[in-house]
């Protein structure tokens, strides 16, 4: 129960870092938003954390010293992002604070969609064979205070890193938390990484919910107050996520992603299914409706960086979606630009599945000692 | 996708990778549905939103040729049901259903009935995460590690019957895929590779069966009831290193283990056996030593040195 509980608290104690973090990304009061803050936070978060694990582990050197190093450093930027935009939290919460008590009610049942989703989700048990790879490679890593050293099936050294992981630092993350709070990675994993997924996927599905009910769209003929409408955006939100809900729990084969949020909400693969790919989605719904700014540009080439350290099949994933919502852009819009830009902000995940391809050929390997 | 191939399949494996995708689901009919709807009958913003994606999804990952020409520059075999996440398909759904809940018509208290019906026909279109027969999802774990008590039951009797901080044992493969997440002080003698090599009769290259040789033997005993010689049972233990066998109880190579090849039984749990072997020759696994690479290494690095 103990274990469940400090699992638990981890829930809130990730989301606020990734809101400290994503309240960096984003403009003045007016246009604040909690949900983009968390989500803009969620892929800045390990981006830093890959810049961070990866001279670790190529040196050679313990997961010991990444957790030393990473630890500190995330809990200052974070308290330095607070301090520095306490004036537009300070603000915003005061607005969130009002806008929640008008619509309570609808508030509370979408926070009763996510804390149902997550009771059902982490209360299970579900045995899948890639779990193997990925909380092994956690529990494998404290076991040995070292990094991608050890292969994860067996515990045997490894002369190389494995490449298709080795920027996919997302399980060694859950590591290096769990070196630091001493719980143990099956914990972490499927209650607390488990439960974070599951509210970033809601929290996607709200945004791209927002963006496709937007409050301008309710005013009717008559003018009807913006409070009205902005209070009917929120039920079909609610609404919305619900039947989002009630698609993930019954959209169960083993290859879809709402199988993988279900039954694999831990795993980078879901994240990708999940957030990721939902959320180059929801950049380009918002590109659809209000333009190609550069602020959306800047999110899609956020996206792209962070999805390469959260699964290697972004690499693949992320510029196949990229090209296909920018060729769609380049229709409506009657240009050739956004597919350029959209190989652009994909160069990272295009860079690494090229390289990887010249690995998989035996081009180079990385040795997991010097000489 | 497993099983299918663009190679054996051609034009085919599109929908052959539909239909396994989908299963008894109903949703991707549903989204190709109400992409033609929105694209006839939808807003400027519902036709950019999801029609035209719609269409180049039909254009790209849907389209028969797309895999064959993708499969040409990279293996795409085994991973191109991922390219279907691409399609927004719980998006359109949910975004179809509430407009439909939400329709002026039903304001009031006559969208509730109609919520639920929508709701109803959502899950009459799936099936249900712990549905019937799926042995691998249980509604309730047993304990905070979500892995069976018996995985922690195992580890317990392990560590107390060996003297080695990394001991080494052969398990049957469920409890092999679990036993490192919830202990990884414990190795392992074979790869999941190896045993699904075993399962499904896959050839590896000659270098790796000779490499695996002594380990495939072990794996060929748990997985295919193969009874070896003594004298290359013992090569195989000794040459990897295996003090354990975790066996089910039902498992026809237990006699085989305890009254042949001399093993003992030091543990059981609800459903298995745990046998130690004694090994003749202990090589004791011990973690590599590092510190001399890292005192070879320049600034800033050797400011962590000791």
């Amino acid at each position: 129960m103990i274990k469940t509980f400090l699992g638990l608290l981890g829930v809130p104690v990730t989301l606020l870092i990734f809101f400290a973090l994503g309240s960096l990304l984003q403009g003045s009061r007016n246009h604040f938003s909690a949900s983009k803050s968390v989500l803009g936070g969620f892929f800045l978060y390990y981006i830093l954390f890959d810049l961070f694990c990866l001279p670790v582990m190529l040196h050679y050197r313990p997961l010991s010293l990444l957790t030393a190093l990473w630890i500190p450093s995330c809990l200052l930027i974070a308290l330095f992002a607070l301090i520095l935009r306490r004036k537009v939290l300070i603000g915003y919460l005061s607005d969130l604070k009002s806008r929640v008590s008008n619509s309570w009610v609808v508030c509370l049942w979408i926070f009763f969609i996510v804390l149902l989703q997550i009771a059902i989700v982490t209360a299970a048990y579900q045995f899948t064979f890639d779990a193997a790879y990925y909380v092994a490679n956690a529990t494998t890593s404290i076991a040995t205070d070292s990094i991608n050293i050890y292969d994860p099936y067996t515990g045997e050294w490894q002369d190389h890193f494995e490449f298709r992981y080795l920027f996919a630092t997302y399980p060694i993350n859950d590591a290096v938390i769990c070196q630091f709070t001493g719980i143990h990675p099956l914990v972490w994993t499927k209650t607390t990484m488990s439960s974070v997924a599951i509210i970033l996927a809601n929290l996607v599905l709200f945004r791209i919910a927002c963006c496709l009910f937007s409050v301008e769209s309710q005013k009717n003929d008559s003018g009807a107050d913006t409070e009205a409408a902005d209070r009917y955006a929120l039920i079909k939100s609610a609404v919305f996520l619900c039947f989002g809900g009630i698609i993930n729990f019954f959209f169960i084969t083993i290859f879809t992603s709402s199988a993988f949020l279900v039954t694999r909400s831990y795993e980078g693969k879901s994240l990708l299914g999940n957030v990721i790919l939902p959320t180059i989605f929801l950049i380009y719904l918002k590109m659809a409706k209000q333009g190609m700014g550069r602020g959306h540009w800047l999110s899609l080439a956020l996206v792209s960086l962070g999805s390469t350290a959260i699964s290697n099949s972004s690499n693949m994933l992320v510029p196949a979606a990229v090209m296909i919502f920018c060729a769609s852009l380049s229709l409506q819009y009657r240009k050739i630009s956004p597919l350029i830009k959209g190989v652009l902000c994909t160069v990272p995940c295009l860079a690494l599945m090229l390289a990887y391809v010249f690995y998989v050929r035996g081009a180079f390997v990385i040795h997991t000692y010097p000489g | 996708m497993q099983g299918i191939t663009s190679e054996e399949n051609g034009l085919g494996y599109i929908f052959l990778c539909l239909l396994r995708y989908s299963g008894t689901c109903f949703y991707l009919v549903w989204f190709a549905v109400l992409c033609i709807y929105y694209a006839v009958k939808g807003t400027l913003y519902e036709k950019r939103a999801f029609a035209l994606p719609g269409l180049l999804l039909l254009l790209t990952v849907f389209n028969p040729f797309f895999p064959l020409i993708l499969n040409r520059f990279f293996d795409v075999n085994s991973e191109y049901y991922r390219f279907i996440w691409i399609a927004p398909v719980i998006p359109l759904l949910a975004y179809a259903g509430t407009s439909f809940v939400t329709r002026d018509k039903y304001k009031g208290g006559r969208a509730v009935p109609i919520f639920f019906a929508v709701a109803f026909a959502l899950m009459a279109s799936g099936v249900f995460m712990h549905a019937a027969g799926n042995d691998n999802s249980k509604p309730l774990a047993e304990n905070p590690f979500k892995v069976p008590n018996e995985v922690l039951e195992v580890s317990r009797i392990i560590h107390s019957a060996s003297d080695s901080t990394f001991p080494k044992a052969i398990c049957d493969l469920n409890m092999e895929m679990e036993l490192r997440q919830y202990d990884s002080t414990i190795l392992l003698s074979a790869s999941r590779e190896q045993y699904l090599g075993a399962i499904y009769g896959t050839a590896f290259d000659e270098q790796t069966r000779n490499e695996n040789l002594l380990s495939d033997r072990l794996v060929h005993v748990m997985v295919l009831n193969t009874h070896f010689p003594k004298d290359e049972f013992v090569e195989s233990m000794e040459g990897t290193q295996t003090e354990f066998f975790v066996v089910t109880k039902n498992s026809p190579i237990n006699d085989y283990l305890v009254r042949d090849m001399g093993l003992k039984k030091v543990g059981e749990t609800f459903t298995r056996n745990v046998l130690k072997y004694s090994l003749q020759n202990d090589d004791t696994f011990e973690l590599p030593d590092y510190n001399d690479v890292w005192k070879e290494q320049g600034f800033p690095w050797s400011l962590l040195n000791h």
